[in-house]
């Protein structure tokens, strides 16, 4: 057992200078003026928390929730049919099924943005194929169609990990009382699963609202959510304002931060031996 | 257990030994595909040392490398309104040209001296490539070529309804461009010019704000003109040459317009400023210059190399020359960090609309 301790020592480092130092550090800059290029003195200040009262942010924010809410919503009404459907099946097709699923992840995200991106412009392979000329690219469709593609399977493998744990005979009993199968799905089946679909709902909406790559590139540039507003301030804005771009990145971080953990603590709550997580 | 021990030990004494020789080192921070490697290597058995060589895609992300000082750089490679801001905060020191025995030989473009020369920041340069900003467009479209011939700027500002219009999503860019539209100085500090220019952006109604994927989207079809570096084109154009493929995208400069230059400078940081120098005067010899000059394609800031990029390599094509006889030609400026502040949210209302 002793050895075992030792063993958490690699990971406990890894921690401590990958995520709590840079998190300390997130929280210095946003509630200083300290220049991150130039450490030195610096001073309480909550100046970088007047970014919240800028026009392109406030429309940054409402991008974001717009588009993870309508992502999220497209997930869940594709998403449960399909995991429930997995859940039917016998076990070697839904391990095919599966894998089929998990196998695309395993691309890289950048790859399958440039892919996306080609199929919506008017002349694509696509088109060449099916003569079907979409010309998305730079629509909101664009870009609600390419999240949904990206995180669909983070709703479905949630609401599916609860469903196949769920006990069959309590679908009997339902129906032994008289239910109809729509009683038993709405009364009894739902209900069940309500921890997968808060899972699911969570690790959809939260990397859908701060994805950056995809809206810039399948939105070509217009439309702007709270990511490429991040993004600017660490490396693009960096050259004016002394550094202080930083600091504001660092408040926005910071904010969504504070809403991730929120919604963790939700997850943890509904599902407190994190099943439906992957 | 001793086998372990010993073969751990072998191991860290060949990773002390490689960490560790004695061969100097030159670190080397540059734009991808900004240089020739062949004459880095030339360079490295010349001279007996090791270059470390290490690729950036931003101005922006050079200058922070250089902030940060954690680690050391010998050579950098930015533009020109980059340069001024390092200058501002002495992160660069000044070439010492009386070691640079090529220099002299090869003379600065006069046109191009001039202009940065007057950005003042002359003494801390050696020029590199230089090139313009202008109108990158689909020739599938005929139309497109005689409304730009007529109309210049306005071209790309004033028909965001009949075509899809693609700007350059960097502050400095766009406003520049927008300032070139409506008559001003591409450094213009005068809030009033400044909000015209972002009311002109606003106006412009764009359909894509983008980098480097802009030159894809023209050539593609999906945007019938935008806002590039001339470097955008020449690639392309390269790329298209070598694969055989048609053309169907062209160029066009309008007058006036923004030089842009990278040029060689050396980091404060710098440990190795003798062989930092060395190393500038290695690529100065006509031979390497020309060499660099031809395998990179853009224009050489040097006449007799841009002489011979023209007449002997077939680099004849009509906006090769950044600097015509008798055109009007700007360069950025950092200017003051009001300026840059009021850039970004001229740029961030402008993508609004």
């Amino acid at each position: 057992m002793k050895r075992l301790t030792r063993m958490q020592i690699p990971y406990r480092v890894w921690m401590f200078l990958f995520i709590v130092i840079p998190t300390l550090i997130l929280f210095v800059l946003a509630l200083t003026n300290m220049n991150l290029y130039q450490i030195g003195a610096f001073d309480l200040t909550l100046d970088h928390f007047a970014i919240f009262s800028k026009n392109e942010i406030g429309i940054a924010f409402w991008n974001s929730f717009f588009y993870s809410s309508i992502t999220t919503l497209i997930c869940f009404l594709i998403g449960y049919p399909v995991a429930y459907y997995l859940s039917t099946l016998p076990n070697k097709t839904r391990k095919i099924l599966v894998s089929l699923m998990i196998v695309p992840l395993w691309s890289n995200m950048l790859l399958r943005i440039v892919a996306w991106e080609k199929v919506f412009t008017a002349d694509s392979y696509f088109t060449d194929l099916t003569g079907i000329s979409l010309n998305l690219i730079g629509t909101q469709t664009a870009v609600v169609i390419g999240l949904v593609a990206m995180y669909l399977p983070f709703m479905i493998f949630p609401i599916f990990s609860v469903l196949e744990k769920m006990d069959r005979s309590l679908h009997e009993a339902s129906k032994d009382l008289g239910a109809t199968d729509f009683q038993t799905f709405v009364r009894v089946t739902f209900p069940l699963s309500s921890s997968g679909v808060i899972s699911g709902v969570i690790m959809t909406m939260l990397p859908a609202m701060t994805s950056f790559v995809l809206p810039a590139r399948l939105g070509l540039g217009t439309i702007s959510l709270i990511g490429n507003v991040i993004e600017s301030k660490f490396m693009k804005e960096v050259l004016g304002s002394s550094g202080m771009s930083i600091n504001e990145g660092a408040v926005l971080s910071l904010f969504i931060m504070v809403l991730s953990v929120a919604a963790f603590m939700m997850i943890t709550r509904v599902d407190k031996e994190g099943e439906t997580l992957i | 257990m001793k086998k372990l021990a010993l073969s751990l030990l072998i191991v860290f004494g060949f990773i002390l030994t490689v960490g560790c020789t004695s061969t100097t080192k030159l670190y080397v921070l540059n734009w991808g595909e900004y240089m020739d490697p062949d004459l880095i290597s030339a360079f490295e058995d010349e001279y007996g040392v090791k270059v470390v060589y290490q690729e950036v895609g931003s101005n922006e992300e050079m200058a922070t490398l250089l902030q940060a000082g954690n680690s050391v750089y010998d050579i950098v490679i930015p533009s020109d309104y980059t340069i001024d801001k390092l200058i501002q905060e002495q992160l660069i020191q000044p070439i010492d040209f009386t070691k640079l025995t090529n220099f002299e030989n090869l003379e600065v473009i006069s046109s191009l001296y001039d202009l940065y020369d007057e950005s003042g920041i002359a003494d801390y340069v050696v020029p590199y490539a230089w090139g313009t900003i202008g109108i990158l467009y689909n020739t599938d479209d005929t139309t497109i070529a005689p409304l730009l011939e007529e109309e210049g700027w306005a071209g790309l500002f004033e028909h965001g309804d009949t075509y899809h219009v693609g700007m350059y999503d960097s502050s400095r860019d766009a406003v520049a461009a927008a300032l070139l539209y409506l008559g001003y100085d591409v450094n213009s500090e005068v809030e009033s010019e400044l909000m015209e220019a972002e009311t002109a952006l606003k106006d412009a109604n764009f359909f894509a704000w983008g980098e480097d994927n802009l030159k894809g989207l023209v050539i593609e079809g999906t945007l019938d003109m935008a806002l590039v570096y001339s470097g955008d084109y020449f690639s392309e154009y390269y790329i298209a040459d070598e694969e055989g493929r048609a053309i169907n995208f062209d160029y066009y400069v309008p007058n006036p317009t923004n030089v842009w230059m990278d040029a060689m400078v050396i980091p404060s940081i710098s440990e190795n400023v003798e062989l930092a120098h060395q190393f500038i005067d290695f690529f100065l010899r006509e031979a390497n210059a020309l060499q660099n000059s031809d395998w990179i394609g853009y224009a050489p800031c040097y006449q007799v190399i841009y002489d011979q990029m023209v007449d002997d390599y077939g680099y004849d094509f009509e906006s090769f020359n950044p600097f015509p006889e008798g055109a009007n030609r700007q360069m950025y400026v950092y200017g003051t960090d009001w300026r840059s502040e009021m850039l970004f949210s001229i740029l961030s209302s402008a993508k609004i609309g």
